[in-house]
């Protein structure tokens, strides 16, 4: 009988089990790679994240100015899927924002906004080197092909804050504490001034500027003077923080907040100037998504769109005042401009007449005066 | 049967499981591929999709811009009436520009609108219908669209900073089409102007029932509202649909300065006419991969099941091989087991036919002793069966002579064949060499074999063994040996079975003739192993011929002579009787402490002029060793001190050069003694009492050939040596030597002395004639034993007695085992017997050391046998004392008859 060689069964089962695994994997991997190419195929160019920049010369964790705007473009971005780079503590005029700008641009980010009204004139050559990009920014300076203005019509909030001044004001004299003057400033006194005047035509705004945007003693020290020395009874202010407003419940009087409800609970918290940025962010970053951002001049969102509004706070604020009120939005929302018809400076110059209207552009351009009944105190 | 059963259904069982293993498979790789392909299909087609919305989205995004500039143009008109206007101030102004802008067409509708909502050269416009007509006041071009009201453009007039006025144009809605409806840009696409809510405002030109039913469709609007959702993040959009109405692209874009969108629908077909082939080449190429991918799996699998196919036939392969080891593990063992009672049934036979006188007995035990001899041949055949299976058969090469193994083998064969009638011939060339160098024994075998077989299977004629040379070389030459027969043949189908193990033909005819079946199977495998061949010629009914070829040394040019028809000379047929060889140079080293053994063996070596060296234990025999050179140690196992085994362990350790063949000399044969004993490292063993052709075997295998000389050279001196002492026990015919069948005592054979030899003694079982044959029939040589058996009595009486008494079992064991054989070496049986009683019990006694419960049941045993065994050895001794007294009044009276 012949003999069977011994070797053979261990390792041939052995071969066998190997041969059987190798078949099994490469199965699973030509399984593997074929889905996962149909799958990487099937994210077109266009389905990648886009991303937006943004330059601030705060910190966005700061309270204030500086975290709502972070805040809004973040939220901006997040319902769009888009991608926010951010470029923080950018200081204005040290040239800092040319690098900021420059870092974004290499990240990626296609579309730049930028968040200090000084950016556009340190950046604009850059701004023309890349056509590709597209910019945007909160004022008038610099634009160019592709930098567009984007606003929000706040001047119809601080309409209607001036007439809820002049509403509560015994003294028929309210304070307006600003930090430097710029159209988007004077917009914003103007527009109270006239609001106030809707109610009591002899009224008088007594602006005081700072010189500053934050600046916690210069803030309450004016406040004082306007209250103590100026008998204004009633204070609001264009500021980053809220200085004036802890001043004035330190003096006893009323006072309008600015874009933050106060958690104050006073019946001198009147009410806040508010905008909601995160529409207006949404606004931006869509036109952008489609296309759009530069394909006007500038664009303004105010009351109708929902963006801008006047927070009544205060429950010492009666239902008739709330009345009146109410009226005086109406009328916005059915095309009351504000800077329509007859507008005197207090300097005594025309700059507009009965049945015309101020343009977009000339307001912003163009606001360097404040309006007869407001006047800066020395 | 039913391993060929077994073996059926577990190829069965491999067929039907691989069956289902690729049915199995098959589904597996349909569901795989149909479902993998079906995944593919749909991906592709997402992919394809999504690239023709891509491009088709593009492509509607240009058109936006056409849709656009379109407006513009309209928009350009009224912005430079608007710069004229505001340049040039007045009413005449405002009139003429307001009448070359106008329209003659109904439906055309243009004014001068103020702040204050009064309208000039128009009618008053409902602002509250145009919601956006109010950015007009802010400074900005509005393009605005009402419902029911038309579309209108209004442009500021511009007075420096301030807006005096707007100028507007409104169109109403049935000029729409025809004024800015898009006229298809390729076939079956359809491009039209809506509300960003949805709403139309300008459809195409051929705009019909079956479009708004297309466009109103909730599939074709739900997918409407897809396209809306993308343009919220993107400047224009498509979104394949796929629904009762077909399949289509449904796209839009929205226009930037308006509150307009363009919107359209195309078949897919238009838009992926191209892409559809790239599709089905995806899907035909996947497809045939997929297959591809299935097809070499299958393969995989079917070898897959094919190996395991295999797997299972080699381990069913593996079981038989198994069993059959273990088949001839079993034979070999029982073969071994079985032929010692038959070689006792034998004996005992022998005796009956030696000392009965009653002819019925003697004739029932002849018929008991041929039956007997013919079981040994089969269990021996057995033995060599399995022997040869496991590979245990070893050749042992010696030098012999070819006439000598031709004529007895002849003679072997001879008195069988005569006993029929057959005629048996030696057809043998003279000129064949003589003197040659091979494992006679086996050649002998197979050859006696053959002829045995020939002699069975023919009724009538001859058998004729023919031998002649196949070519030599050198000192090499092959033999070749012809058995022929003239009897009943084998049939051509079962020929080529003719050497496979228990095989035999035509049971009917040749019932009635004995044999194992095994002959030439053992045949066909020594041939093998002796590297020859064998082949069978046959024709049924008429005779066979086995022819085996077979190669062999031949020493010189010695040739065997004339053969033919020769029966051997008488003095060729006392060689048998006479030692093998004669090696007077032979350096041999007994080693055994029982002085009658190293006597035994000394007087046996005698006759073949051998001069052994004795020493009586372990440690003299390592000093031998060590000073001088020794061809074969015989070495005692059973030894006081250090025993055999130690010794040869120690000897082995010497690293001798040349190293001696070490034999075992052991009383103790059992079952596999030889494999015990190689295991430990000797080479053989001869059994106690000592066979004296055994030990001749042992010699000749051992020894180097130098030392041996041929008996018949020296003959002449040892005519009258101890062979004339043995009687003939010719006509042997089996080749296998039965222990103690050297006969030296058959009866009447002998010379006058035996008739004196007493019968054996009852109480003491002394049977001089046993000690004698054991001495090869040495008359002198077991004087000399029976002498100093008696001369050592007290000597080993005392050591025995005082190892009992200091209760040193193991010396008293191995005491008690010398006298055992050196009892039964004089023929001291029951004197041997009750020692080996009394060696057994020694041995359970220091077995069981420490446990003296155990130890209590051989001691006691001890106690009470051991005066029994000193009487016995007395009385023994006695008698031994007798018989030689006897043999020497007897001898001397010979002496005396002769002189």
């Amino acid at each position: 009988m012949p003999k069977l060689p011994k070797l053979g069964l261990g390792t041939d089962r052995q071969f066998r089990l190997l041969r059987l695994a190798v078949g099994v994997l490469v199965t699973l991997l030509m399984l593997a790679i074929i889905t996962v190419m149909l799958f990487r195929a099937g994210n077109p160019v266009n389905e990648q994240v886009r991303k937006v920049g943004f330059i601030i010369p705060g910190e966005i964790s700061d309270p204030g100015w500086y975290s709502l705007q972070y805040q809004g473009i973040k939220k901006a971005c997040e319902s769009f899927g888009v991608q926010l780079l951010v470029q923080q503590n950018v200081k204005e005029g040290t040239g800092q924002s040319r690098k900021a700008l420059r870092s974004l641009a290499r990240a990626g980010a296609q579309f730049i906004y930028l968040g200090h009204h000084s950016y556009p004139a340190e950046v604009r050559d850059l701004v023309l080197q890349m056509p590709r990009l597209s910019f945007a920014s909160s004022t008038s300076l610099g634009q160019t092909r592709n930098l567009t203005s984007y606003f929000v019509r706040l001047y119809q909030a601080r309409y209607l804050a001036g007439a809820l001044a002049a509403l509560r004001s015994q003294s028929g004299v309210l304070g307006y504490v600003a930090g430097e003057e710029s159209s988007a400033v004077n917009i914003g006194i103007n527009a109270f001034t006239l609001g106030a005047q809707r109610i009591n035509p002899d009224i008088q705004v007594k602006v005081a500027w700072t010189g500053d945007w934050d600046n916690t003693v210069r803030e309450q020290e004016l406040t004082r003077r306007l209250v103590e020395e100026n008998g204004a009874d009633v204070v609001t202010y264009n500021q980053n923080e809220h200085w004036v407003a802890v001043a004035a419940e330190e003096l006893g009087v009323d006072y309008i907040s600015y874009q933050e409800v106060l958690p104050f609970d006073s019946k001198h918290n009147l009410g806040a100037v508010m905008c909601r940025w995160e529409l207006y962010y949404k606004d931006v970053v869509q036109r952008f998504l489609k296309g759009e951002v530069n394909a006007i001049k500038h664009r303004w969102l105010g009351i109708e769109d929902g963006v801008v509004w006047l927070e009544i706070v205060s429950p010492s604020v009666s239902a008739h005042q709330r009345q009146i009120l109410g009226r005086m939005q109406l009328e916005i929302l059915n095309q009351n401009f504000i800077f329509s018809g007859d507008i005197i400076d207090n300097k005594g110059v025309r700059h507009c007449s009965k049945n015309q209207t101020i343009s977009d552009d000339a307001l912003l351009e163009r606001t360097d005066y404040l309006v007869a009944g407001a006047r800066v105190i020395d | 049967m039913t391993s060929e059963k077994r073996q059926r259904t577990s190829a069965q069982r491999i067929v039907s499981s691989k069956i289902h293993l690729i049915i199995g498979e098959v589904v597996f790789m349909l569901v795989l591929v149909a479902g993998f392909g079906r995944f593919m299909q749909s991906r592709v087609d997402t992919l394809l999709n999504a690239a023709v919305e891509e491009s088709v989205s593009q492509q509607i995004a240009d058109m936006s811009v056409l849709a656009e500039e379109m407006f513009q143009r309209e928009t350009a008109e009224l912005r430079y009436a608007a710069n004229f206007m505001a340049n040039n101030p007045g009413a005449d102004t405002e009139r003429k520009l307001m009448e070359e802008l106008g329209s003659t067409r109904p439906g055309i509708e243009v004014g001068l609108l103020f702040y204050d909502g009064s309208v000039h050269y128009g009618h008053e416009l409902q602002r509250s219908h145009f919601k956006r007509l109010h950015g007009a006041f802010r400074g900005v071009d509005v393009i605005d669209y009402s419902p029911g009201n038309g579309l209108v453009f209004a442009v500021p007039v511009l007075r420096g900073d301030n807006v005096t006025a707007v100028i507007y144009r409104l169109i109403s809605e049935s000029l729409l089409p025809e004024m800015f409806g898009i006229s298809e840009y390729r076939s079956n696409t359809r491009i039209l102007i809506s509300e960003r809510n949805g709403q139309i405002i300008i459809p195409y030109r051929d705009y019909e029932e079956e479009d708004r039913e297309f466009l109103t469709d909730p599939q074709i609007e739900g997918d409407f509202v897809k396209v809306r959702y993308k343009l919220h993040r993107h400047k224009a959009a498509a979104v394949y649909s796929e629904g009762p109405r077909g399949r289509y692209f449904l796209f839009g874009a929205d226009l930037p300065h308006t509150n307009c969108s363009m919107i359209g629908y195309a078949p897919w077909e238009i838009m992926a006419g191209g892409v559809a082939g790239i599709q089905n080449l995806i899907l035909g190429v996947g497809g045939m991969l997929l297959l591809l991918f299935a097809l070499i799996s299958l393969f995989l699998f079917v070898t897959q099941a094919r190996s395991q196919e295999n797997d299972e036939l080699r381990r069913a392969n593996r079981v038989a091989e198994r069993a059959n080891r273990a088949k001839s593990d079993f034979l070999a063992n029982m073969s071994h087991e079985i032929r010692t009672p038959i070689n006792s049934m034998l004996g005992m036979n022998e005796m009956i036919l030696r000392e009965c006188r009653d002819e019925t007995i003697r004739g029932y035990a002849v018929n008991q002793a041929r039956a007997g001899e013919a079981l040994l041949t089969i269990v021996n055949d057995i033995l060599d069966v399995s022997k040869i299976e496991s590979g245990k058969m070893q050749l042992v090469a010696v030098n012999y002579s070819l006439r000598t193994l031709l004529l007895d083998v002849m003679d072997m064969i001879r008195a069988r064949a005569e006993h029929k009638g057959l005629e048996l011939k030696l057809n043998a060339s003279a000129q064949l060499p003589d003197n040659l160098h091979g494992d006679m024994v086996r050649l002998r075998q197979i050859l006696v074999n053959l002829l045995t077989n020939a002699v069975k299977y023919t009724r009538q004629g001859s058998v004729e063994l023919e031998v002649r040379t196949g070519g030599v070389e050198d000192n090499r030459v092959t033999l070749i040996f012809a058995v022929k027969d003239t009897g009943i043949g084998i049939k051509e189908s079962d020929q080529s079975k003719v050497f496979n193990d228990f095989t035999r033909f035509d049971l009917k005819i040749n019932r009635d003739i004995e044999g194992s079946g095994l002959g030439l199977a053992i045949c066909h495998k020594l041939v093998g192993l002796m590297q020859g061949t064998i082949s069978l010629k046959s024709v049924y009914g008429q005779g066979s011929t086995f022819t085996v070829t077979l190669p062999q040394l031949h020493n010189d040019d010695s040739v065997v002579g004339d053969l033919s028809n020769q029966r051997r000379s008488s003095a060729e047929l006392e060689e048998d009787h006479r030692p093998a060889f004669i090696a007077p140079k032979a350096r041999v080293l007994v080693v055994d402490d029982n002085e009658m053994n190293l006597l035994v063996v000394t007087s046996l070596l005698k006759q073949n002029q051998v001069v052994p060296v004795t020493c009586g234990g372990g440690s003299e025999c390592l000093q031998l060793l060590k000073e001088q050179p020794f061809d074969v140690v015989l070495l005692d196992h059973m030894m006081p001190v250090m025993d055999g085994i130690e010794t040869l362990h120690h000897a082995l350790e010497l690293k001798l050069d040349p190293k001696p063949h070490f034999v075992a000399l052991t009383a103790n044969v059992i079952g596999n003694a030889k494999e015990r004993y190689c295991e430990e490292g000797f080479e053989d063993y001869l059994g106690k009492p000592i066979d004296y052709r055994r030990l001749e075997q042992v010699l000749m295998a051992y020894l180097p050939e130098y030392t041996r000389l041929d008996y018949s050279e020296n003959s002449a001196k040892d005519q009258n040596g101890p062979g004339e002492e043995g009687t003939a026990a010719a006509g042997e015919d089996s080749s296998v030597p039965v222990s103690g069948d050297l006969s030296p005592a058959a009866p009447g054979a002998g010379s006058a002395p035996s008739r004196a030899v007493p019968a054996a003694d009852t109480e003491t079982g002394y049977d001089p004639q046993l000690g004698l044959k054991y001495c090869g029939g040495m008359k002198e040589m077991y004087g000399k034993l029976a002498h100093m058996f008696c001369s050592m009595h007290e000597v080993k009486l005392r050591q025995i007695e005082e190892a009992l008494a200091s209760e040193n079992w193991k010396e008293y064991t191995t005491y008690v085992h010398a006298l055992k054989s050196s009892a039964l070496a004089i023929g001291g049986c029951a004197l041997s017997q009750a020692a080996k009683e009394l060696e057994l019990s020694g041995k359970q006694c220091y077995g069981a050391e420490g446990s003296k419960r155990e130890q209590a049941a051989p001691l006691e045993f001890i106690r009470t046998h051991h005066p029994q065994l000193r009487e016995l050895y007395a009385a023994t001794v006695a008698q031994v004392k007798e018989y030689l007294d006897q043999e020497s009044d007897s001898s001397a009276g010979q002496e005396q008859t002769q002189g």
